[in-house]
């Protein structure tokens, strides 16, 4: 169902280009998102929640300075008001800018892209996605020391309209799908954790819930956490270490898609996110990690999270190697931040809505498949760990020294699992952590993930990320768990 | 703003049929913000924004939809009308809620908070022309914040607040750096100026050549900004009701009498004394202060309007989360934590904070910013930035040294979605053992 009137991004499209104000230059980047919530917590439906967010980003370029406006008010009052507001901010950054403003936007280009869809989200009504969510909820609930467990779905439809002063009109259109399922164990002092999602996010519709066989994962996902309730601490010391998708997404954003973003190369988010161990030179020099890892930007895949056709500043989206066979050679960063650089980059400029201005993110960034099974992966390990589904994280703001923890763990031994480890945590330096790489599974193996919660920008703006990744092995690694740490 | 949610309410009550009600939460902002990098405007501008929660309920049931708001009748009233139709036609395919409270009737809060703002003109002057020739990477945000509720019962409450926030960070070279803040209502040049001033005085140690720690334990004085790292960290799950009655808080030891802290730690929820409105988005006003930990020991639980009916107590907090958490102080002196350290570290921030160890309220995280080596007494040198990874109980139990009687309120500069209100006043600790582990 829809609680609301999806707006006609034309409309307010239309009504600034007849009140565009006398300047340099102009962008307009329109977005109308549509959001549905459901959840069942402890067998009890949560209160249904249903939004919509639309509103204007209006940039300017005028006087050699460059502000922006957003609004939610698309009237035209309300877009002259922002224009106004735009202009006078231009003006007054004018003498004291960072580099002379860029052109706002691509030429005249009139293009639409749209990511698949194959059954709609209101296919199924909302009392019947609510009882889905109750028999997957119930089904979880296996044990007294299950003591919290809930499933829930997060359903959002995002158009954005891109229109600018050299005539270019750009419409996107995505539909993003979020399961969750998760379960508490405790006894005593104990207390463990498993879920399901919400790194399975990705494009498309209800189809996506039977490509993640989520009828499958209730008795599984609270199984594992009533496992661990008995399952022995990680053991500690330096050790072979497998990390499943589940961990290679977290792994993969925080200590390689973070150092490449060009905008922290160039310290823009030294007051926050931070900055980067990577600089300027080590672009096509730098040996990132060993031969066996290759990383794309890759904003073409069906499904993934962050697909797109173009960026926000209207950059066409195209896939682009970022390290192949271990050396660095391409950075994260949109077209305003290649100019300021000198730096080759990807289209990835992009907004977490019409309230921020683009930045520097990642979009798909995804570590591409080898050769081997995840069977041989584990086979090669005389003594290790397997680690799945990230849990905790912390790196510094050079993002080099990490410490991830994980939902769960298994010990290796002669290239065998051994049984369930709880509280499994490793830490490393990125820049030899990679270098560490010593398997990477194949393309049988490979899972298409994400983050949903990618924080980064003043003001700050949280934005979703997808990666795609199979299993890898590294060597000789810090690991631990629990009060090992 | 305020007239937005006056209009939605008064038209929300003519669409109620026989037998519904309706809350209505209200956030707006109309926010200025600058974004600068070498001392130089990067990205500047202005946000706009105003949206309503409606919650629409009937014979025990009910559900939510949240619209922008406009500010123009006639732009707002039909997607009023058609949330509400939308909800309704909902509302008979879905299961009473027996965990759903809102206010009744009451007294209705007005609470306007007039500030004196900078002109965005003048305030990038003073910022850029005090720090010339500095390498300053920062943010500005200045504006009006606006947070209301109206009911179908009459209930009511509005929030304004005009107030600005400076963060900055002053770079010598790489990631050797100092961080200032500024925040507040009553906007002083004087005052901007004196405290960047103040971080470039601080710049001089850190020319010094940086020391590379070996992991360890350290005698340490962590500056306030430095704790609320950590129990930023520990407040995600820490205090909430919800996740104490499912077992699931890091302090699950504390609240079962397992452990106790020093018996110098007092923690409360003071929304009396923060910055952030006193009705939680269901229309409940919110006590005065909570106590979450006193003289060491477990002392309650924040519990928003959901846990209120799931565990039948009363309603005291916005959310299961500290919006003005507040330490007691201490009695050691600022001045005096260098020479109280003797030979050690002072950190004065931390970063990237997470729980590494649940069952121990364990944190880990790095130092960042003006962390610098002690010895004898006196500052030294800046350290390599340092992963640390502590348990809460043995930083604030057996570890803790003293804590000082001056505390810092540190304003939450926090902006995804909107600018946030939360804030907190905390002394600053020195402890023992602190280890640092890469």
């Amino acid at each position: 169902m829809s609680i609301s009137t999806p707006t006609d991004l034309e409309v307010p499209a239309r009504r600034f280009r007849e009140l565009v104000p006398a300047v340099d230059d102009w962008s307009l980047r329109l977005a109308d998102v549509e959001s549905e919530t459901l959840s069942v917590r402890r067998d009890v439906v949560e209160p249904v929640q249903f939004a919509r967010d639309t509103g204007a980003m209006i940039t300017v370029s005028d006087g050699g300075g460059m502000g922006y406006a957003a609004t939610g008010d698309l009237s035209r009052a309300g877009l002259a008001k922002a224009a106004e507001r735009a202009r006078e901010w231009a003006h007054r950054a004018a003498p004291l800018r960072l580099f002379p403003p860029p052109a706002l936007g691509p030429p005249a280009i009139r293009d639409e892209w749209q990511a698949p869809a194959l059954r709609p989200w209101t296919e199924l009504d909302t009392a019947a996605k609510l009882r889905l969510l109750q028999e997957l909820a119930r089904r979880m609930k296996i044990h007294d020391d299950i003591v919290d467990w809930s499933a829930s779905l997060g359903f959002q439809r995002r158009q954005t309209l891109l229109v600018n002063a050299q005539g270019a009109e750009i419409r996107q259109a995505q539909h993003i799908l979020v399961p969750l399922l998760r379960a508490v164990a405790n006894r005593g002092g104990e207390t463990q954790v498993r879920s399901f999602g919400p790194d399975r996010g990705g494009q498309g519709g209800l189809e996506r819930l039977d490509t993640l066989e989520l009828g499958a994962q209730p008795e599984r996902v609270a199984g594992d956490a009533l496992a661990l309730l008995d399952a022995p601490d990680c053991p500690a010391g330096t050790l072979d270490l497998i990390l499943m998708p589940g961990q290679m997404t977290l792994q993969i954003h925080e200590s390689i898609g973070h150092p490449l973003e060009l905008d922290r190369i160039l310290g823009d988010e030294r007051n926050y996110a931070g900055t980067s161990f990577v600089t300027p030179e080590m672009f096509g020099t730098y040996r990132y990690g060993s031969e066996l890892l290759n990383v794309t930007f890759d904003p073409g895949v069906a499904g993934e999270l962050a697909s797109f056709g173009y960026d926000d500043e209207g950059t066409r989206a195209e896939r682009q190697w970022l390290i192949r066979d271990g050396l660095l050679l391409r950075g994260l960063g949109g077209t305003t931040s290649q100019a300021r650089s000198g730096l080759p980059g990807v289209a990835c400029a992009r907004a977490s809505s019409w309230n921020r201005p683009p930045i520097d993110r990642m979009a798909n960034l995804n570590l591409e498949p080898g050769q081997s099974s995840l069977g041989d992966l584990i086979r090669g390990v005389e003594h290790g760990v397997l680690m799945d589904t990230n849990r905790s994280w912390s790196i510094d703001d050079s993002r080099n020294k990490f410490q991830f923890g994980c939902e769960l763990g298994w010990r290796i031994e002669d290239g065998e699992l051994r049984g369930l480890v709880r509280n499994p945590g490793y830490r490393g330096i990125s820049s030899a952590f990679w270098r560490s790489l010593a398997g990477v599974g194949d393309r049988d193996s490979l899972s298409v993930m994400g983050v949903g919660t990618c924080g980064k920008g003043e003001p700050n703006q949280m934005i979703a990320v997808g990666h795609a990744s199979p299993p890898c092995l590294f060597r000789g690694v810090t690991v631990f768990g629990g009060a090992g740490s | 703003m305020r007239s937005s949610l006056e209009r939605a309410a008064d038209l929300l009550h003519g669409l109620m049929q026989p037998g519904e009600a309706f809350t209505a939460y209200f956030e707006g902002e109309d926010s200025d913000f600058a974004r600068l990098n070498g001392n130089r405007v990067r990205q500047a501008g202005n946000v706009l924004q105003q949206r309503l929660t409606l919650d629409l309920m009937r014979d025990g049931r009910h559900a939510q939809a949240a619209l922008p708001l406009t500010g123009d009748p006639d732009a707002d009233a039909p997607q009023l009308r058609a949330a509400t139709d939308g909800l309704r036609a909902l509302l008979p395919h879905l299961p009473p809620d027996p965990h759903h409270a809102c206010a009744g009737p009451g007294t209705p809060g007005e609470d306007f908070r007039a500030g004196r703002l900078p002109d965005s003109r003048e305030l990038l002057e003073v910022l850029t022309g005090t720090a010339e020739g500095l390498d300053l990477v920062g943010h500005c945000a200045t504006g009006r914040l606006c947070r209301g509720f109206a009911g179908s019962a009459g209930q009511w409450h509005w929030f304004e607040t005009e107030s600005f926030s400076l963060d900055w960070s002053l770079y010598h070279r790489a990631d050797k750096a100092v961080k200032g803040r500024y925040a507040g209502r009553e906007w002083d040049p004087e005052a901007l100026a004196s405290r960047i001033r103040g971080t470039r005085d601080q710049l001089e140690i850190m020319a010094c050549e940086p020391v590379r720690l070996e992991p360890g334990r350290y005698r340490v004085f962590l500056a306030p900004a430095a704790l609320m790292e950590i129990l930023s960290v520990i407040a995600w799950q820490g205090f909430g009701l919800r996740a104490e009655r499912t077992r699931q808080t890091p302090l699950l030891r504390l609240a079962d009498g397992a452990v106790e802290l020093h018996p110098q730690v007092s923690l409360d929820e003071h929304s009396a004394g923060g910055q952030a409105p006193r009705f939680s988005p269901e229309g409940f006003t919110l006590p005065d202060r909570v106590a979450l930990i006193n003289g060491g020991r477990h002392a309650g639980c924040l519990a928003d309007a959901r846990s209120s009916r799931e565990y039948g107590v009363p309603v005291n907090a916005a959310a299961e989360r500290p919006r003005s958490l507040e330490m007691a102080p201490g009695t050691l002196a600022t001045d005096e934590a260098a020479r109280a350290v003797g030979d050690g570290l002072l950190i004065a921030d931390l970063w990237y904070g997470n729980l590494s160890d649940r069952a121990r309220c364990a944190v880990t995280g790095m130092t960042r910013y003006a962390c610098l080596q002690v010895a004898g007494g006196i500052p030294v040198a800046p350290v390599e930035p340092m992963r640390f990874d502590v348990s809460l109980y043995q930083l604030l139990g057996e570890g803790l040294l003293g804590l000082t009687r001056e505390r810092e309120r540190i304003v939450d500069t926090g902006t995804y979605g909107q600018r946030s209100t939360g804030s907190a006043l905390l002394p600053g600790a020195l402890v023992r053992g602190f280890p640092l582990t890469l």
